[in-house]
């Protein structure tokens, strides 16, 4: 699962791959070690009944346990160690915090050793606090500074802070109280203290600036940043937003109180590391600006209707002197009425003031609903409206067709959305319906509650768009299998004339000319002529036949004892042995005449083509409509050519609504399957 | 007279052969293709040539091409061509109408006739099908110059056509010749062909019309 969610997060964790990975034990060791202070720091504040101590708790563990869960995952992992470092400096201002309150002041022994080793510690800890947190957000994300400069700026300033720590150990002031001698080190050097400050208040201000350019490097990044980092940046931005609300706090509690603690550090140690773990660990699972939007829009919508309710509640209190059971349902009915539309404004006034893109996207799509409901604009044009309301040039929407589950431009063309590595794809969906898929510029994603709030609204007008294409695709395939069935009529009616003319026509002429040859054989030879008579009495025996023929081509008599039985008497008259089987059942007379012929036609190329020993038919209702199957046992390898009797039959079934699919694999024999739908 | 037949239905052939040489005509070939006729007339160079219009293989146009060749390379063969339908294209493919005729392949049956009409022909005459006129008339729709013939003219272009003479169709309508005279002339002037006394010039001045206007 981590793995998984680094891997995608390349910058952060590149060093991931890197073998061998190390253990993390270190980490590991630290961590433990962070977390047994911490402990006793809380049960100090247990025994001494100060929950202060106990909340203290709050600002070592959030940022030591999720270093450790980072160090876990990557061990080489800088914003890891980093983080772990903010934790250790926590559990180590918050355990000498401790110490020293048991010591001096709950068992008030100002003298013992302990306590006062504690106090000198405690002295200037909140440097390392500070330092420990700009050097976390002087790396995140990928573990570098920003700049060369940074870097090295950033390696100063832990050893700065190391030192000035360390030298303000010296400082004797540690309880706070002018006079007392220090726990060492400051009787050697008599005049120490005057020397410190010379040290203490320069290092004091560095230290603020320091902080202040660890801030701006993270607003400057933020700036460059694009995508995943971005959006991890987003975290951290709001989280080290609190840093310098944390320096005015320590310095204000620091003037008022004369000891600059804890209270405001609470804010800053849980957010920042809390908002950096999230953004490493799971950056996608809150969308940070989200939260303050929805936070700013509750805010504003509980204080409005609050103030709307107590307003009615008071007012009417006032008006209906103590009926306040009244009061209290109208105050309630106007608020619940109200919910609704001030949530719609005031969202809409959050979305214009900190959401602008996403504001003027959703405003960009709902005039165009707007305009669709009014029959101003065509819901086709979505696609153009998104890349409108994204500013996305590129932008591309496909619909899932209903009926077919084929995809579809706007313009209605069938076809497959384009698989291309420069578009990210976001499917569109309502419910749990597929509506279509938006391809987009990736860059989007950066901001994908946007993206997904302005796809979300173009849902209904995708809906309306996909049903409208799918009628259009489907008006199109019928036109055009009426168009090519006008031409197959055509094709057949050529075909019926040239029977005609010469088949029967010329065979009537032939016989006319016997006729006329008998006559001139009755002159000189009265017997010729009989026989010629007797050719000629053929002769209309045989245009007879062909006339049956052709007119049987063009209205099937047979159909007449259903469809059974006509297609009995096609296997009957087939040169082959052909099994039929019909299940039981009524249909319309034009469903069955298209399956005679299908099935006439399909015999027909069996016997001429297939050299089949047999072939069987079967036909079956399925859905109200038909499935008609004609195999044989021949050579197989049959398709489709245009013109022939396979295209014609296809085309008469489409023209239906249907399909035929021809299987026939070289020395397989062949299958044709056709399926008709019911009628419309 | 020696004729050569081109039809790919053996049977018509045969029996068309069958009456024109009981009629005392020499048939001295049939063939079932254009191609064979072609060879046929080079082999035999017969007097009139009798051809379908639909042979093997595409069995659209092909006897009416053949008609075309043997006019290009043997111009002093007479040509029938016989057709199912009238097209009047055929005809109108036809620019040299001298010794042409274009009939309905059912004329044959009236032998009597038929054989007048081919001997006409072989000696020069012209004749269409009084049906492609019959259809010529039939398109009287106001692009075509027929609608201004009155129903006699149209007769007496019908009969123009056949290859009938002044005197010819003077008594088939039972009319003085001075009277056809002058309605042929009013009917070619119509149809803006020249007048000419000569019986096959005036088909060549039809199927001309039929070029115009195809």
């Amino acid at each position: 699962m981590i793995r998984t969610t680094c891997e995608t997060l390349p910058r952060v964790t590149g060093d991931v791959q890197r073998a061998p990975v190390r253990t993390p034990t270190v980490a590991l060791v630290i961590a433990a070690v962070c977390v047994l202070l911490s402990l006793v720091a809380a049960t100090l504040g247990v025994i001494d009944g100060d929950p202060s101590d106990v909340l203290m708790l709050l600002l070592s563990l959030p940022a030591t346990l999720l270093g450790a869960r980072i160090l876990i995952a990557d061990p080489d992992n800088r914003v890891g160690r980093r983080l772990l470092g903010v934790g250790a400096a926590f559990s180590w201002l918050i355990v000498i915090a401790a110490v020293e309150d048991h010591v001096l002041l709950e068992l008030g022994r100002p003298e013992a050793f302990v306590g006062r080793l504690a106090a000198m510690l405690d002295d200037n800890s909140f440097v390392l606090v500070l330092t420990a947190l700009a050097a976390l957000v002087v790396v995140f994300p990928d573990g570098r500074a920003l700049t060369p400069r940074l870097q090295a700026a950033d390696r100063w300033a832990l050893r700065g802070a190391a030192a000035f720590y360390a030298i303000g150990l010296f400082s004797g002031n540690e309880l706070g109280v002018e006079g007392d001698p220090p726990v060492w080190s400051t009787s050697l050097l008599p005049n120490f203290n005057s020397v410190l400050v010379w040290i203490i208040w320069p290092g004091i201000l560095a230290l603020f600036v320091w902080l202040l350019v660890a801030t701006w490097s993270v607003r400057r990044r933020f700036r460059q940043a694009h995508g995943i980092e971005r959006l991890q940046l987003s975290w951290l931005v709001y989280g080290a937003a609190t840093i310098p609300l944390v320096i005015v706090l320590c310095f204000a509690e620091a003037v008022v109180t004369d000891s600059p603690t804890a209270a405001g550090l609470l804010l800053t140690a849980v957010a920042v590391p809390a908002c950096v773990a999230v953004a490493v660990l799971r950056y996608r699972l809150y969308e940070i600006d989200r939260l303050v939007n929805r936070s700013l829009v509750y805010f504003a919508l509980t204080v409005l209707l609050g103030a709307v309710y107590a307003a009615i509640a008071l007012g009417l209190g006032v008006l209906l002197g103590g009926n306040t059971g009244w009061a209290v349902a109208a105050a309630t009915l106007a608020v619940a009425t109200a919910f609704r539309p001030v949530r719609d404004r005031v969202q809409r006034r959050v979305d214009r003031r900190f959401a602008r893109r996403r504001y003027l996207g959703l405003r960009a799509v709902e005039e165009f609903l707007e305009d669709v409901r009014a029959g101003r604009d065509e819901p086709e044009r979505i696609g153009e409206v998104l890349a409108e309301a994204l500013d996305d040039d590129g932008l591309e929407v496909w619909f899932r067709l209903p009926a077919t589950d084929a995809w579809a431009d706007a313009t209605g063309r069938i076809g497959e959305p384009p698989m291309d590595s420069v578009r990210a794809r976001t499917p569109v969906r309502r419910g749990d319906l597929e509506l279509g898929l938006v391809l987009h510029d990736p860059a989007l994603a950066d901001t994908p509650d946007t993206l997904e709030s302005v796809i979300r609204a173009a849902g209904l007008a995708m809906e309306i768009a996909r049903l409208r294409v799918e009628v259009r695709v489907q008006l199109a395939q019928v036109q055009s299998a009426h168009a090519r069935l006008a031409v197959a009529a055509e094709a057949e009616r050529r075909k019926l004339e040239r029977d005609l003319h010469d088949g029967a026509q010329q065979r009537l002429i032939a016989l006319g000319l016997a006729v006329r040859h008998a006559q001139s054989q009755l002159e000189g030879n009265p017997g010729a002529a009989f026989t010629t008579l007797d050719g000629a009495v053929d002769e209309v025996t045989s245009a007879v036949a062909e006339l049956r023929a052709i007119a049987r081509g063009l209205r099937p008599s047979l159909l007449e004892g259903g469809l059974a039985a006509a297609l009995t008497g096609l296997a009957d008259r087939a040169p082959l042995p052909v099994t039929v089987e019909v299940a039981p059942g009524a249909l319309n007379p034009e469903l069955e005449a298209t399956a005679f012929y299908l099935v006439s036609e399909a015999l027909t190329n069996v016997a001429k083509h297939a050299n089949a020993r047999r072939a069987g038919v079967h036909v079956d209702f399925r859905n109200g409509g038909l499935r008609v199957e004609v195999a044989d046992d021949g050579t197989g390898g049959a398709s489709a050519v245009p013109g022939g009797g396979m295209t014609g039959m296809s085309e008469r079934v489409a023209a239906r609504g249907g399909t035929v699919r021809v299987e026939s694999p070289r020395g397989g024999g062949t299958r044709v399957i056709a399926e008709l739908p019911a009628a419309s | 007279m020696k004729i050569v037949l081109a039809d790919d239905a053996v049977l018509l052939r045969e029996g068309l052969g069958r009456v024109l040489t009981d009629a005392g005509e020499d048939v001295v070939a049939q063939v079932g293709d254009a191609t064979g006729l072609l060879a046929c007339v080079a082999e035999h160079e017969p007097d009139l040539v009798i051809t379908d219009v639909r042979m093997p293989p595409t069995f659209t146009d092909e006897g009416a091409q053949a008609a075309l060749a043997i006019r290009a390379r043997h111009p002093e063969v007479a040509i029938i061509v016989l057709s199912q339908t009238v097209e009047p294209g055929v005809a109108a493919a036809m620019r040299d109408t001298r010794a042409f005729g274009y009939l309905l392949k059912d004329r044959v049956l009236d032998v009597d006739g038929f054989l007048a009409a081919a001997r006409r022909i072989a000696r020069g005459g012209s004749m269409l099908d009084p049906e492609v006129v019959e259809q010529l008339v039939r398109r009287t729709d106001a692009r075509t110059t027929i609608a201004e013939l009155s129903v006699r003219e149209r007769e007496i272009l019908g009969l123009m056509a056949e290859g009938l003479s002044n005197g010819g169709i003077a008594s088939r309508l039972v009319l003085s010749e001075r009277t056809v005279e002058s309605h042929v002339r009013a009917v070619l002037t119509k149809l803006g062909q020249p007048d000419t006394p000569d019986d096959h010039r005036r088909v060549g001045a039809v199927v001309a019309y039929l070029r115009a206007t195809q």
